[in-house]
Parts: C-alpha cells; sequence; structure tokens
C-alpha cells in the first residue's frame, strides 16, 4: 500500500521532525488507548511465563523451581545437539514441512479460486461446510481411520487394489509411501479450513474490477490471474511468511497418530523429540531447550521472510 | 459477411461449451473432494449407532450393523453433560467476544503508520506465536494469577491470538483503502469514530472469519482446562467431559487387579457417539457465518 | 527514508531482545520469591515444629488429636467416573468424621487426573501445591519424583511410633525396598500379588478344527499356529512392546547367572545385547517368516487393537487382563457364533528346553513418598492416616460398603456385592480402589483360597469362571519360576538420561529384525547391538555392574 502524496497526508506524516513522547500520546492517544489492553493481554499471558524458559539454562529440578536450580549455561544445548536422533529429526522435520508448504500450502487456494466460480448457492454452502469437517477430527481418530484404511493386511483401499490384481501397497508401512500417505492426509485435514480466509479475502474485492475485466475480454482465467488473484496477494504473502516460522516446528500429533514401529525414516521430528523427553521422560531442561531451538530458528526464518516480501515490494508482515 | 457471422457463432458456441465443460470438471473434483471429506464422519456415524461387538472387530464402514441407540443415550442421560454444554458455551462466547475486541482494536492501531512503537508492537505480538514457554511455566502463571478452577483460565490467557491478529491486520492494510481513512481524519474524525464507523462495517468478512477462528479454536480445545480445572467438576467443558466419558471407558484398571463393578460400558461406540455429538454445533455455525461472505460491500465506498 | 526503516528495525529489534532478556532474568526475582516459598528448600526438612523428633528421638504422641487443626492433602485418580465426585463424596465424608475429627485433622483429597498424572504432579510440584503424598504405580518414575527434589526423607522410626500396624505389615518391605542412595525415601501400599488375572485366550474351536491339542511349550504353539495356516484360520497375536520389558523371561534359558540377571533384567531399558534377547528374536523372526504371526503385529500399540483383531478373526490368540465385565467374549461370539476359547499355560511362550520365568511383582504396590514441604505434624498426620486406614474394619468397609446395605456376607464371609445397588453409600466404579490403593492392592481376607474366591467374582465373565480357574491352576504350577527384577538401592543416572531414546531405538530395532528376513537377522542384529551399545546402554551396563559389584544392590 502506498503512502498516499496528498497535502493532508503530508501534514499526517511530518518527516523525521523531532517530537516528544508527550507529543506522540497527545495525537494519537485514541490508538494507544487501544493497545493498552492487547499489550496488557500479551504481557501478562505470554511475556511473563518466558522466565520459565530460563529452564533450558539451568539443571531444572521440578521442586526447586526456576531460581533453586544450578545454571548450567549452554551444557544442556551441547547435549541436545549431540544426541543420536537430533539431526535426523531437524533434517525430517524441515523435509515434512517444506513438503506441506509445496503441497499443502496452494491447495486451499487452488480450492477457494474454484468454490469462487461456482454459481450455484446452495452447492457452494454445501460443499464449503463438507470440505472443512476433516478440520474437526482429532489425530488419533484420523490415525486410526488411516490405519484402518491403508494397512497392508486388513486395509480397505488394500482390498480393492488386491481385487483388481495388484499386490498392496504399504501406504503407511514403508518409508517412502508413509512420507506419501503423510502429506497427502496432512493436505487432506487442513485444506478445507484453509479455503475461509481466501474465500473472505476473495469477497472483498471489487466487483467493479470484474466487470472492468470482463469488457475489456478477459474469460474467466484471464479474470482470475488478473483480479482475483493479485486481490488475494497480500493475504497469501501473510500466510507465506507465518508458514516459514513454522519451519522448524510442527505438529506432535499428527506424526505420532500416524507413524509405527516398522516405517521410521521420517517419523523422528522435533516436535516429537520435545515431547519424548518432556513428557514422557521428564526432562524439561532438554524439552525447553529443543523449542528454544525451533522458536528462535523460527523467528529468523520469519524474519527473513519478512524482509524478502518487503524488497519484493510487498507489506510485510511487521 | 454470412462467413463471418457463423465464425463468431462457432466461436462463442465453443466458447460457451468450454466454459460447460469447465464448470463440470469444478463440479466434479468438488464433489469427489467433498466425498472424501464427509466419509469419514459417515463412517464414525455408523459406528455410533451399531452394535459394539461389530465395531470392536473393525467390521463396520459405511453401514452400520446391529442399529441402537444406547451411547446417544447413555450421553443424553448423563445431566453433568448439560451443564459442560453451557460451560462450553458461554466460554467460547465470552472467548470470541473478548478475542475480537482485542483484535479489532489491535489490528486497526497498528495498521497506522503515524503510531509511534508501531513496529516494536508488532513485533512483540508476532514474536509470542513463535516462542512458548510451556506447560510448567503456564501453569505456574495460572496458580500466581489465582485462575485455576475459574472461569477465567480457559477465557482470559489464549482470547488474544498473534495469528488472528496478523491476519486480520493485513487484511485491513489491503482491502480498505488508506484514502478513505485519511478524508475520514481531515473531517475530523478521530480513530475510535474511524474504527467503527469505517472499518468495521468494511470489514465483515475478515470479522465473520476470524471470529469463527476464535470459536472453533474455543470449542475443540480443552487440554488446557485439562490441567486447570480439578477441583471443580461442574465446571468442565464438554470436549473434556467427553474426553473423560471414553477415558472412563476405555480405563484398564483391571491392570491394577481390581476389576470394574457396574454395567458394561462401550467404549468403542460411546467414543464414536461423542465425537458426532462435540462436532455437530461448531459444525452448524459456518452457514450462518457464511452469509457476511458477501462481495461488492465496497461499491460505492471511495468517490473522487 | 530507508535509512531510517531500517532504523527502526533494528531498534524495534533492539528492544524486544532487551525486554526478552529482561524478562528471562529480571523476573527472577520474583519467582525466587515464589521458588523459595514453594519449594521450602528441598533438602532441608521444614523447620521444626513442635512435634517432630526431639534430641533424644522420641516423638510427640497425637493419639488424642493434633493440638491444633492439621491438613493434609491426599492425592486420588481422577478416572472421569460419570456421577462420581472424587475429592467430595459419601466415603472422603466417612473418612473425615472417623479420622479427621477424632485427631484434628482435616483432610482434603486432591484429584490427580489418571491419563496425565506425571503431568498433574509435576505442575503441582513446581507451583508448591502438591498433595502431601506423591504417588506413582511404577518406581522408576516414583525415583524419577524423588529426583526432581519432590519427596523429603524418612524416618522409620518415626514411622514405627505413629503406624504400628501398618509398620507391623509393611516395615520389612519399606526398609529393604524404600531406599534409595542410602536415604529412607519411599513408603508402600501391600501387595498380595495374583496373577490369574492375566490370561492367554486361544481359539478352542480352531484347535478342535485341526484337531490339535493345546499347546504348552513355544514348539507345539508353533506347531498349532503352522496347522491353523494350512487351514486358512487366522495367526498368532502379539503387540508391539515399548515398555515393561518382560518378553525375554520365558527364554532366558535353563540355568541364569544371578550376575547375567542382576545387569540385565529391566523393566526400563530392553536388554538388547542379552542372549535371551537374541533367542527371543530369532523365534519371533521365524514365526513372522513362516507365517504364523500376525504380520502387523506391531501397529497394536494399545489393547484395543489386538482385541480388534481377535474379535473379528485374525488372530487366534489374545492375552489380556481378564474382568467379569469385559466384553472380548461376547463381542467375539457375536462375531463368530461357533468360537469358543480357553486359557493357555503360561509355559507355551518358552522353549521346551527352557523354564518358564515369569516377572515377579515385588511386594508392593502403589510407591510413595511425603512431599518435601510437608511439615513434620503432616507427616504424622499421614502415618496416623495410613494405620488408621489399614485397621482391617476400616479398610473392609472402604472396600466393600455398609454391610447389609451395599453387601452381604456369605457363609465364607466373603462380602458378595448387592447387584446394580445405587444408593447412597455407593462405591466408586473400581470398588473405591482410589482410596485404599494407599495400603494395599487388592482385597485380602487373610488366607489365599477364600481371597480366590473373592477375586473369581470379579474376575471370571459370567459362565466363564473355568478360564480364571485354569488360569490359577497353571500359575500354581509354575509358581518356583518367578524372578523379581533387581532393586538398585542408588539411583542408575545413565538410565534416567537414555531411557526415552533408547526406547525408540528398540522398537525400531526390533520390528525391524523380527520382519526381515533370516539371513539378514545375524548381520542386523551385530549392527543394531553396537549401535544400541554406543548410544547409552553401554554406559547403564557399566553403572550396574559397578553397583553389583560393590553389592548396592537387593537380590
Amino acid at each position: 500500500m502506498k503512502r498516499s502524496k496528498t497535502p493532508a497526508a503530508a501534514a499526517l506524516y511530518p518527516q523525521n521532525k523531532p517530537h516528544s513522547i508527550g507529543w506522540y500520546l497527545r495525537r494519537d492517544w485514541q490508538l494507544y488507548v487501544l493497545m493498552v489492553l492487547p499489550m496488557l493481554f500479551v504481557l501478562v499471558f505470554k511475556f511473563l511465563p518466558y522466565t520459565g524458559l530460563s529452564i533450558a539454562f539451568k539443571d531444572y529440578k521440578v521442586a526447586k523451581g526456576y531460581a533453586g536450580s544450578k545454571w548450567v549455561g549452554l551444557d544442556i544445548f551441547e547435549k541436545v545437539f549431540k544426541k543420536r536422533d537430533f539431526g535426523q529429526a531437524v533434517y525430517n522435520t524441515l523435509l515434512l514441512n517444506v513438503l506441506d508448504l509445496i503441497f499443502g500450502f496452494p491447495m486451499p487456494i487452488i480450492l477457494a479460486l474454484i468454490l469462487n466460480n461456482i454459481k450455484s448457492k446452495y452447492f457452494k454452502k454445501i460443499t464449503q461446510t463438507l470440505l472443512y469437517l476433516p478440520h474437526f477430527l482429532s489425530w488419533i481418530i484420523i490415525g486410526g481411520i488411516a490405519y484402518s484404511m491403508f494397512s497392508l493386511s486388513n486395509g480397505v483401499v488394500n482390498a480393492l487394489i488386491q481385487n483388481m490384481g495388484h499386490s498392496p501397497v504399504p501406504f503407511l508401512q514403508a518409508n517412502g509411501w508413509w512420507l506419501f500417505s503423510y502429506v497427502l492426509i496432512g493436505v487432506w485435514q487442513s485444506m478445507g479450513w484453509g479455503t475461509i480466509i481466501y474465500l473472505a479475502a476473495i469477497t472483498g474485492v471489487n466487483s467493479e474490477l470484474y466487470e472492468a475485466a470482463r469488457v475489456d475480454g478477459a474469460g474467466r482465467w484471464k479474470q482470475c490471474i488478473h483480479v482475483t488473484i493479485p486481490c488475494i496477494r497480500s493475504t497469501i504473502v501473510t500466510l507465506l511468511i507465518m508458514n516459514m516460522g513454522k519451519l522448524m516446528g510442527g505438529s506432535f500429533e499428527r506424526v505420532f497418530a500416524l507413524c509405527n514401529a516398522k516405517a521410521t525414516q521420517y517419523t523422528t521430528t522435533i516436535p516429537v523429540l520435545v515431547y519424548r523427553w518432556g513428557i514422557g521422560d521428564g526432562k524439561f531442561s532438554e524439552a525447553t531447550a529443543l523449542g528454544l531451538f525451533q522458536s528462535v530458528i523460527g523467528l529468523i526464518l520469519v524474519l527473513a521472510a519478512d524482509r524478502i516480501a518487503k524488497k519484493l515490494g510487498e507489506d510485510g508482515l511487521i | 459477411m454470412n462467413l463471418n457471422k457463423t465464425n463468431h457463432d462457432r466461436r462463442w458456441i465453443s466458447a460457451k461449451a468450454k466454459n460447460m465443460a469447465i464448470d463440470i470438471m469444478f463440479y466434479t473434483v468438488l464433489i469427489l473432494v467433498s466425498l472424501t471429506c464427509v466419509l469419514p464422519f459417515i463412517h464414525i456415524f455408523a459406528k455410533s449407532v451399531s452394535n459394539e461387538a461389530f465395531v470392536v472387530a473393525n467390521k463396520i464402514f459405511l453401514i452400520p450393523k446391529g442399529i441402537n441407540f444406547t451411547a446417544y443415550k447413555k450421553i443424553f442421560q448423563d445431566m453433568s453433560i448439560v451443564r459442560s454444554l453451557y460451560v462450553s458455551i458461554i466460554v467460547t462466547l465470552s472467548f470470541t467476544v473478548i478475542g475480537m475486541v482485542l483484535t479489532i482494536s489491535s489490528a486497526y492501531a497498528l495498521t497506522r503508520k503515524e503510531l509511534k512503537g508501531r513496529k516494536v508492537m508488532s513485533f512483540l505480538i508476532m514474536f509470542t506465536m513463535y516462542f512458548t514457554a510451556g506447560t510448567i511455566p503456564d501453569y505456574l502463571l495460572m496458580n500466581d494469577l489465582k485462575m485455576l478452577d475459574t472461569w477465567w483460565c480457559m477465557i482470559l490467557p489464549l482470547s488474544f491470538s498473534a495469528y488472528n491478529f496478523l491476519i486480520m491486520k493485513n487484511n485491513f492494510q489491503s482491502s480498505i483503502p488508506e484514502s478513505l481513512i485519511e478524508s475520514a481524519v481531515i473531517d475530523g474524525a478521530g480513530h475510535f469514530k474511524i474504527l467503527t464507523k469505517i472499518v468495521i462495517p468494511l470489514s465483515k468478512p475478515i470479522i465473520a472469519t476470524i471470529s469463527l477462528f476464535y470459536a472453533v479454536g474455543r470449542w475443540n480445545a480443552y487440554s488446557d482446562a485439562l490441567f486447570y480445572i480439578k477441583q471443580r467438576v461442574s465446571l468442565r467443558p464438554l470436549q473434556l467431559k467427553l474426553y473423560y466419558l471414553v477415558v472412563a471407558a476405555t480405563e484398564s484398571f483391571k491392570a491394577e487387579g481390581v476389576a470394574v463393578t457396574g454395567q458394561i460400558t462401550n467404549p468403542e461406540v460411546l467414543k464414536a457417539s461423542c465425537i458426532i455429538f462435540a462436532t455437530l454445533p461448531i459444525v452448524c455455525i459456518y452457514p450462518f457465518v457464511q452469509k457476511y461472505f458477501v462481495q461488492g460491500t465496497m461499491i460505492g465506498a471511495v468517490k473522487g | 527514508m530507508m535509512r531510517a526503516m531500517t532504523c527502526k528495525r533494528l531498534a524495534a529489534l533492539g528492544v524486544a531482545v532487551i525486554m526478552a532478556a529482561g524478562a528471562v532474568s529480571g523476573c527472577e526475582g520474583k519467582k525466587e520469591e515464589t521458588a523459595t516459598t514453594a519449594a521450602g528448600g528441598g533438602a532441608t526438612i521444614a523447620s521444626t515444629e513442635a512435634g517432630g523428633a526431639s534430641a533424644d528421638g522420641s516423638f510427640t504422641d497425637y493419639s488424642a488429636g493434633f493440638p491444633e487443626n492439621v491438613t493434609i492433602k491426599i492425592p486420588v485418580y481422577d478416572r472421569g467416573f460419570e456421577g462420581w465426585d472424587p475429592v467430595n463424596n459419601y466415603y472422603t465424608k466417612w473418612i473425615q468424621k472417623e479420622f479427621g475429627e477424632k485427631y484434628n485433622v482435616t483432610l482434603n483429597y486432591v484429584a490427580i487426573n489418571r491419563q496425565n498424572e506425571v503431568t498433574d504432579y509435576m505442575q503441582m510440584i513446581a507451583a508448591g501445591s502438591a498433595p502431601d503424598i506423591i504417588f506413582h504405580y511404577d518406581m522408576p518414575q516414583a525415583v524419577i519424583y524423588n529426583g526432581e527434589g519432590a519427596m523429603q526423607e524418612l524416618n522409620l522410626d518415626e514411622i514405627q511410633y505413629y503406624a504400628p500396624t501398618y509398620y507391623e505389615k509393611l516395615g520389612d518391605t519399606i526398609k529393604k525396598y524404600g531406599q534409595l542412595d542410602g536415604k529412607n525415601t519411599f513408603f508402600f501400599a501391600g501387595r498380595n500379588a495374583i496373577y490369574y488375572n492375566y490370561v492367554r485366550l486361544i481359539r478352542q474351536d480352531w484347535l478342535d478344527q485341526v484337531g490339535m491339542e493345546k499347546p504348552t511349550t513355544r514348539e507345539e504353539l508353533d506347531a498349532v499356529m503352522a496347522a491353523w495356516k494350512e487351514a486358512g484360520l487366522g495367526t498368532r497375536g502379539d503387540y508391539l512392546i515399548n515398555k515393561s520389558y518382560t518378553y525375554e523371561y520365558p527364554f532366558i534359558g535353563p540355568d541364569p547367572d544371578e550376575n547375567e540377571l542382576a545387569l540385565y533384567l529391566d523393566l526400563n531399558v530392553a536388554p538388547l545385547t542379552w542372549q535371551a534377547t537374541k533367542d527371543y528374536l530369532v523365534t519371533m523372526n521365524k514365526e513372522f517368516n513362516e507365517g504364523l504371526l500376525d504380520p502387523e503385529f506391531y501397529l497394536n500399540t494399545d489393547d484395543a487393537a489386538w482385541k480388534a483383531d481377535f474379535v473379528a478373526g485374525n488372530v487366534g490368540t489374545y492375552d489380556f487382563f481378564i474382568a467379569a465385565n469385559t466384553d472380548v467374549i461376547s463381542s467375539l461370539k457375536a462375531n463368530d457364533p461357533g468360537a469358543e476359547v480357553s486359557v493357555m499355560p503360561p509355559t507355551v511362550l518358552a522353549p521346551a528346553d527352557s523354564h518358564p520365568y515369569y516377572y515377579e511383582y515385588p511386594p508392593y504396590g502403589m510407591v510413595m513418598g511425603v512431599n518435601s514441604i510437608a511439615s513434620d505434624m503432616q507427616r504424622a498426620a499421614i502415618w496416623m492416616f495410613l494405620d488408621w486406614m489399614i485397621q482391617p474394619e476400616n479398610l473392609f468397609y472402604l472396600q466393600n460398603g455398609v454391610e447389609g446395605v451395599n453387601y452381604t456376607l456369605n457363609e465364607e464371609g466373603i462380602a458378595v456385592p448387592v447387584p446394580d445397588f445405587a444408593g447412597e453409600s455407593k462405591l466408586s466404579n473400581n470398588n473405591n480402589k482410589d482410596y485404599w490403593c494407599l495400603v494395599a492392592e487388592v482385597a485380602d481376607y487373610g488366607d489365599e483360597t477364600r481371597n480366590f474366591k473373592a477375586n473369581l467374582k470379579t474376575l471370571a465373565p459370567a459362565g466363564y469362571e473355568q478360564l480364571v480357574q485354569d488360569a490359577y491352576a497353571y500359575d500354581e504350577e509354575i509358581k518356583e519360576y518367578g524372578i523379581v527384577s533387581p532393586v538398585f538401592t542408588k539411583s542408575i543416572e545413565a538410565t534416567n538420561e537414555y531411557k526415552a531414546d533408547l526406547t525408540a531405538m528398540w522398537q525400531e530395532f526390533y520390528v525391524d529384525m523380527v520382519t526381515c528376513r533370516p539371513e539378514e537377522l545375524e548381520a542386523k542384529y551385530d549392527a543394531y547391538c553396537k549401535e544400541y551399545l554406543d548410544n547409552g546402554y553401554q554406559e547403564i551396563l557399566d553403572e550396574k555392574q559397578a553397583l553389583i559389584d560393590a553389592g548396592d544392590y537387593i537380590k
């Protein structure tokens, strides 16, 4: 969004004149009032607990509390980085999240564009409601259904495949196939819910623009490319940047629900390790250290993506 | 001349045919994909009204066998379910209202480029999206604020979501023309007035969307209530109550050497019916929200 | 313009970093305050109020009641039973009346989420609001609680003074098993272990169909499976082993070395490098490759999955803890009306040339410790409470309810519950177990025959008492072959360190070795053993060997 060059705007946005804080408070007091409660919430409910992150630098004993536990500096981090599964977990986490980004990110956009082209209101309503149903299923349930559908000996899908004369496919029980199924099921689960945000953005598009394009002789495809997509571009970029920060993260439940003891190459991820060490073993220091590592990388990625977006002329995240 | 006309007609017909082909393709794709999305629910519903023996053996797919409604009866007979439904509704409503007030105010305020400290505040909010302290620090905070076993611990902590904030801020930035706001400023309007009279009326789709996100997020989640609501059993939200219902039925205390007295519970069927029971209400809300996704709200808003 | 923006960006980042750092270190002051008041110093016992052991070792007598009201917080599992409030019900009120009022003690029950109890406890310990008794059914987790500083050291003489009856029954157990790193740390509930509640079902109708006898050794079991495979029936069922490692017991061999047993038997860490494990893997591999074993056994991560296969008729065996209200048999019959089941002897898992060793339960049930911030008087109150609860009439009341109302005594003196009782004094769905689990594991009538008769009612589904009878008879036959897991009197650091990762490795390795081709097994075993040792197991073995050499374990 370009800053307006009207004289009024120039008066509103003075160039680098030094003013006291009081001047700003007086001028924009309404804006500051609007920000009081949100910032209070953020500081109290998010930043206050951050003192708990100090656990990552201490030999934390629960009964001794943060202050009572001994400071060990970066020892915990060293221990975590040296663990056998750490390297594999980092690789797997990145791999799974990048695949999700490549295949899972565009799907809601494509679906939203298709839905936008549907004229029948009832069809649109019903389809939308059906599409986002998977979002409401917990991963444990989805895992159970996935195994009853895709398992080698009892799965429904494999029964059909065998009926057609082919040998059964180990959808979840061989490494390569597991990766495929993991991404596919993930896309399936989130694509419907993801369309909501894009549809909201699409309805914000001025219908006069479509009129103008139609007058210019643009067919549906051209309208989509030249009117719809540019108008939801900033939404796409915002969500893309936010997802960049999640590259080192991911869902524990999703991997846990779909993993098994046979296809193990890709199933150790950072959230899995955080769970294994934190909740499984009570090693809070290690789990917190790993979480911190995750967060720092995520933040760096987000800031980098934000800067790139701004260089390309987009609004950016902050 | 006749040739030109038929050529034109041909192009027009082929264009129309192409359009119809594309339409058919869209419809087919959507139908297929929607089917894959709804089939698991049909499967779960079939399990919820079937005979336990068949459900245990994993023999139920889409068609129920041995239809009975004992699991649903069990759910409805439990008086505390009604109470927990009420708790969930109150909590979800308050959560959404508070969340929306916070999100709209901050999203608008932080789009104003003249606001000093804007970048810092945006950064701080965004920071919280990637850094979490963990279950113990969060619990300690709730304990220190004396919010355990109260309504507030389910409503306040998560009500301001950085994710929702960023989406709304971006939406305000891109869909509300700066010139509109500038002209309002020139006319002497304060920011409160601009927010309520201009920004909110023009942002119905995104407000509907984010409200939905807040409501659904709060309705589905129970892992915080699991640890925060201990002594006041009557304060358990619906999802937590159902979690306990299923857990109690599947609990293998047999391993502890004491068997359970009481009638046979049907864990698998009960699990399935709990899912249906908990999901149906929130799923039905979206069609009502859809009416806010109406195009053309911007016509005539900006004049010269 | 650009420079201004970059400056702003940097400034923003700088402020944020400073704020974050400030948040981390600055608020330390506040947390320190909270922490000290909460933890009260884990190592140092709370200040000696009147009532602690005085210099000459004598204790204050509170049998007439405490001079001022003492509040103790007692944990109770919350299993989500409908209509049951675990912290406020007929029995908590009764306990308060009979014990609390008598001695001027206020008992507050604290609900512990059974499914997520460790997280629950950890949170409360961190906040200083944990109950005065910290408990867990597994010793390893109790050791972890102690390692986090949650428990205080115990004085056995004090227990004997305030809880003579309790100490008489459990004193030896406490002396023997309750020590850790030289300090008395744990106290226990008694356990009169029964094994016949774990049964191994087999499809009798399938046996009849192939005309074979019930197998009694591993070789016979495999022969039966081969016959079933021929006839197109199901396979042998099994489940994924990822905790409580006792799979290797049947393969220990006829004359186990005591040192080896102490070194390798471990509930926490699978002994991958032991010969017993190798024999186990070879047997499983053979069964898998010959199609005798359920090819997807590793997907059975919980009881429900194996049960589903058994009920559906895909596998012909199912091992589980039987209970009177189990629906396994009725579901099986609903799916396959001609199905019949019987019980296999535990010897069936062991090869013919081996002994049917089995894991023998330690003589304790619940493992407990006293909260490190509990005061002397609170501790005394706890001992008195345990002593009160272990009195036969109190315990019987808690376990069975009001005589004539909840139950009637039959001619053998065994309580027969009134069916579908729904009155005011209704017990919880698991017979109030969560209240009396502090002192006992099962109902005890004093002699084994009566215990068995009492248990039969709660274990056997109607019409299937024979199953439990058979299990009982089989278990009697192999009674002598129980091996108790060695208990080390010092905590093993390496185990705590590597347990979780070794568990993950074990699952991956053993499933791969069972499902690979037979000729690949040898090489894989050597490679996996090396990896297992390199990643923590060698350290565990070394630490254990040092303790064994020093005699720091209980045989």
